[in-house]
């Protein structure tokens, strides 16, 4: 049998988790509520993570997220291809940039509007 | 080919490019760093001497008294803060006190007016924070405080509107002998000739010297830390209060600055070399003075820490004057304190000597005025409005402690000397010197340097040379 | 000009106190924002995790921030960008500027919403250079996600406040090495979560009673001297060790912003650094309220939200019933609390008040014990840490007998 402590990142509550896992059985506790038991089942099986940072546009910045959680094994892999887009259009928040990043469907989005105008995004 | 080039483009630089700019003077000041003021201008304590201290007889005595003299009017033309908020030096019981009144009876015979020793009651008055153990002091009314940096700056830019041309970056290597005077060479090949060399560089003052065979003289670097602590406590003291001199200087002092915060320091540390880092120890040791001096000194309110190297010179005396080895080649040199205070009277001083041996007349367009760096923040409502109404980046709030708007960066952008780093605008404008630290308008000073000099993010500098803000490149 | 209520601040607080006054009845109401754009520190944070406690999803600062700019605009209530309050009295004066020049607003009511700043590095009294490649986390923050510049490669941080601890995940991700993260308590001051999800999951190293005792390099930071300290934060001799750095991030505190209402002469409290006010979040010059970070420093922006409604609706009420009589008394910090708001509360009351509080020390199992007067209640906790902002429900009418109200935090018995 394998034990493993976490702490539970669903919410800023943190719970300090146990995992006993023998086999394909799970055993959590230490969990508040029932997202950390799923929480907790996830990461010792594969851990993953939604994924934010920001994509280059041409006047500015603009930050996006993955709409789903991507393995965190394979956080920087998507992160180069994050780095490679290249925006030179008006976008608005919720809008897909990059249509599944991972191979698994997971989407990138825009989490703000953008307006591609040099007076909209000259800041101060 | 000038008439005179200055080395050094410190407080005594540009005093003497100024001062020299009032005649039909072809002028250059040659600076090693990125920027002017690199050196022990941008770090020290920022005092008129009254001018008691000094040896009676010395140059020192001299120039303090006729420099703290003629400071009022240079600010008041450069458009640089200057108050004359008075000084003390207090005594703890009647040893000390005779220090005072030998202190007193100096500065009489040095000239300094207005001088008395007040007694406790009176104190409590005039400071209530005095430390409860003071007995007495001596109240000097003369003594004032100013805004280096921005007397330093002010000074090179007016002397560049009279025509006088910066040089920076301009380390000088080298120096040769001509027919008609000297030519310089700078670390990175660039030359310039003129008739006289004027040697105001400050800590390395010895080492210029002896470039040009000189070898009289040897300065020293004396390190002093300090603490400046927030606008919030500026109710705190109104005097600048000293201890009582010793052999390494006029010790920590507790005062006012010109901008409105309050600094306590420096300490006095020899050292081997130009060193600016500052220690544990010497928080320590400003607290524990400053504490004999002052009490409830509000330390939470330390916005800042920083060291500044002062030269001194085995001398023990400024050193004014046409070198006696190398013929035109005239020293401001071993400018230790009282230096600041003594800047103007040193600079008109050497102007006249220079003049006179160029046989050069006065220049009747010289303009004594430069448009403060701070111009718009003392006009009144009303026509700020004015302003805003033809310009409206004097609307726009970029550093909030210190409410620098963009029109004043710009202006610090574009006026002689020309600001090219965070470091450059900051001096100039204080956007970032206050409370936050730059923490909000660093990043809005960047992109402004950035746009007006073309620079890529990775060029921008926050004190010239390596000295990048942005090494990671674009993300 | 003049209007019913004038927000200082268009951040997370002032947003969100502009829609609760709007929908209390107030709509002559104008939100100053000194930036180009409302949303505050939001639209730098492009992490996620907000919002989890008052809308159950995880959000992006920038999401957050726009669905309170989307209320606020929905209602027609204006926000005024780029103008920045200069000066602010205690009748409820407030001077602006802004590229249209220099005016006045006079308000009914107002409400403080200018939020907070970091704690710099200049504070701290480091020994050593003052070189190139020293940060505030927020400000290194800015310029990763503003400006698209990553400041280094390679990264000590100072401080594990949760900015420290999410800028060190956020470089590691753009290609930067972060050697470290210190810091001088023996606990860490941001939420677990970031702890786990910002530095476990990159191995990067959580000194803690560690602190940065020297700062080298003389153009750009080369390295810093990092010291274990003792139970008094002292470094302790012969723990030096040398860590090489292009770069260092201060993540050590957040102050609020209160310049403005010291020049109201508006009474605050040296703990929270914030104005002293009631269950109402009226400070204790008449109409004019607080709320947000510049009241003091939330964890969560859900509670900073959840506390500019209350501000809102406080200040709607007075602008259109007038000051209410109120019965004050004091709120206590009793054992091992630092702070408790609001300071007084109206005991005259008829609604539930809510009291949040932080604690001293981090420990487990504790009980927050509530007394006012004959109503006493104990709360089991299973983990309390000064990091995280707790808060007690005080039920209706309770507090009419009351000449105080205290908590204490304490150890469970076994």
């Amino acid at each position: 049998m394998e034990e493993r402590k976490l702490v539970c990142i669903e919410c800023p509550r943190g719970c300090d988790l146990v995992v006993r896992s023998e086999g394909n059985q799970i055993d959590v506790s230490g969990n508040f509520c029932p997202r950390g038991k799923k929480y907790a089942q996830a990461e010792v099986v594969c851990p993953r993570r939604v994924l934010t940072s920001t994509v280059r546009a041409r006047f500015g910045m603009i930050p996006v997220r993955t709409d789903k959680e991507v393995k965190k094994s394979e956080m920087m892999k998507w992160m180069a291809k994050i780095r490679a887009l290249r925006i030179d259009r008006d976008v608005e928040q919720g809008e897909i940039l990059l249509a599944d990043l991972d191979g698994e469907g997971t989407n990138l989005i825009a989490a703000a509007a953008y307006r591609n105008q040099e007076a909209d995004n000259v800041a101060f | 080919m000038f008439d005179a080039i200055i080395i050094g483009g410190g407080v005594i630089g540009a005093m003497c490019a100024r001062e020299l700019t009032r005649y039909r003077v072809k002028v250059a000041v040659a600076e090693a760093a990125d920027d002017v003021c690199a050196g022990a201008s941008r770090a020290n304590s920022g005092i008129v001497h009254a001018g008691f201290d000094a040896p009676y007889g010395s140059l020192k005595a001299k120039f303090n008294i006729a420099g703290n003299r003629a400071m009022p009017k240079v600010c008041e033309e450069l458009g640089v803060r200057y108050q004359n908020n008075g000084s003390l030096v207090v005594a703890h019981g009647p040893e000390e006190e005779q220090k005072l009144r030998e202190l007193l009876e100096r500065g009489l015979k040095n000239g300094v007016t207005g001088l008395e020793i007040l007694d406790k009651t009176v104190l409590a008055k005039m400071e209530p924070n005095l430390a409860d153990d003071v007995t007495s002091a001596l109240y000097a009314p003369t003594g004032g405080i100013v805004c280096p940096f921005q007397l330093t700056i002010a000074a090179i830019g007016n002397a560049m509107d009279n025509g006088a041309e910066l040089f920076t970056s301009f380390s000088v290597c080298a120096a040769q002998k001509t027919q008609t005077g000297w030519k310089i060479s700078s670390k990175d090949g660039r030359e310039l000739e003129a008739k006289i060399i004027v040697n105001c560089a400050g800590y390395g003052a010895a080492d210029i010297a002896r470039l040009f065979g000189d070898d009289s003289f040897e300065i020293g670097a004396r390190k002093g830390e300090y603490m400046l602590l927030d606008k919030s406590c500026a109710a705190f003291v109104r005097h600048t209060v000293f201890g009582l001199p010793t052999a390494a200087g006029k010790g920590v002092l507790v005062s006012p600055t010109a901008d409105g915060n309050i600094l306590v320091g420096p300490t006095s540390v020899e050292e081997d070399t130009y060193d600016t880092s500052t220690r544990m120890e010497g928080f320590v040791q400003i607290r524990e003075k400053a504490e004999t001096m002052m009490k409830n000194i509000p330390f939470r309110e330390v916005i800042t820490s920083f060291a500044g190297v002062r030269a001194y010179c085995n001398r023990h005396d400024f050193i004014v004057g046409e070198s006696e080895i190398a013929k035109g080649v005239f020293h401001a040199a071993g400018i230790e304190s009282p230096g600041l205070t003594s800047s103007p009277a040193i600079g008109s001083f050497l102007a006249e000597k220079i003049a006179a041996r160029l046989d050069a007349k006065r220049n009747p367009d010289f303009q004594p005025k430069r448009k403060s760096a701070e111009w718009f923040k003392h006009l009144n409502t009303e026509e700020q409005n004015r302003i805003i109404q033809k310009d409206p980046a004097f609307g726009r709030i970029v550093c909030r402690c210190e409410e620098v708007t963009l029109g004043e960066i710009l202006q610090a952008l574009r006026q002689n000397p020309r600001a090219r780093t965070i470091d450059g605008v900051k001096l100039r404008t204080r956007a970032g010197m206050g409370r936050c630290q730059g923490g909000f308008c660093q990043p809005s000073v960047f992109n402004l340097i950035m746009r007006e000099y073309g620079y890529r993010a990775e060029e921008v500098t926050k004190n010239g040379g390596k000295s990048f803000v942005i090494t990671g490149g674009e993300i | 000009m003049e209007r019913d209520l004038v927000i200082i601040g268009g951040g997370p607080a002032g947003l969100a106190a502009a829609v609760a006054a709007y929908d209390a009845g107030v709509h002559d109401i104008v939100v100053i924002e000194r930036e180009s754009r409302p949303g505050g520190v939001l639209k730098q944070c492009i992490h996620n995790g907000f919002g989890l406690t008052r809308f159950k999803e995880s959000m992006t600062g920038p999401e957050y921030a726009a669905r309170f700019v989307k209320e606020t605009k929905a209602r027609g209530i204006e926000i005024m960008t780029n103008t920045f309050v200069v000066d602010l009295s205690a009748d409820k004066t407030v001077m602006c500027r802004n590229e249209t020049g220099v005016f006045t607003v006079q308000a009914k009511a107002v409400i403080l919403a200018m939020g907070c700043r970091e704690r710099s590095k200049g504070a701290l009294n480091i020994a050593g250079t003052r070189p190139a490649g020293l940060f505030s986390a927020g400000t290194a923050q800015k310029y990763v996600n503003i400006y698209g510049l990553l400041p280094g490669k390679r990264v000590v941080i100072l401080g594990s406040g949760d900015i420290g601890l999410i800028m060190a995940r956020r470089m590691t991700l753009e290609g930067a090495k972060v050697e470290c993260v210190c810091e001088i308590m023996p606990h860490s001051s941001g939420l677990r979560r970031n702890i786990a999800q910002c530095l476990d999951d990159f191995n990067i190293p959580l000194y803690l009673e560690h602190t940065i005792t020297q700062i080298h390099g003389k153009e750009r930071v080369e390295g810093v001297t990092i010291m274990q300290v003792d139970g008094q934060k002292n470094p302790i001799e012969g723990t030096q060790r040398y860590v090489p750095c292009d770069t260092v991030l201060f993540s050590v505190g957040l102050i609020p912003e209160n310049e403005l209402t010291k020049k109201a002469g508006i009474a605050l409290d040296p703990r929270t650094k914030g104005a002293m006010v009631d269950g109402s979040r009226e400070t204790q010059t008449e109409g004019i309220f607080a709320c947000g970070n510049v009241l003091h420093v939330h964890d969560l922006v859900d509670f900073v939200s959840e506390e500019a409604e209350i501000a809102g609706i406080g200040a709607a009420d007075y602008i259109r019933n007038g000051q209410k009589k109120k019965t004050y008394i004091p709120s206590v910090a009793g054992e091992n609390v630092s702070y408790v708001l609001p300071q007084q509360v109206d005991a005259a009351s008829e609604k539930e008040q809510k009291i949040y509080f932080r604690v001293r020390s981090a420990f487990r199992n504790a009980v927050i014990r509530v007394q006012a007067g004959e109503y006493v209640k104990r709360l089991k906790k299973l983990a309390v840490a000064p990091g995280e902002m707790e808060n007690v429900l005080l039920p209706a009418g309770v507090l009419s007998s009351a000449k105080e109200v205290r908590i204490d935090v304490v150890r469970a018995e076994e």
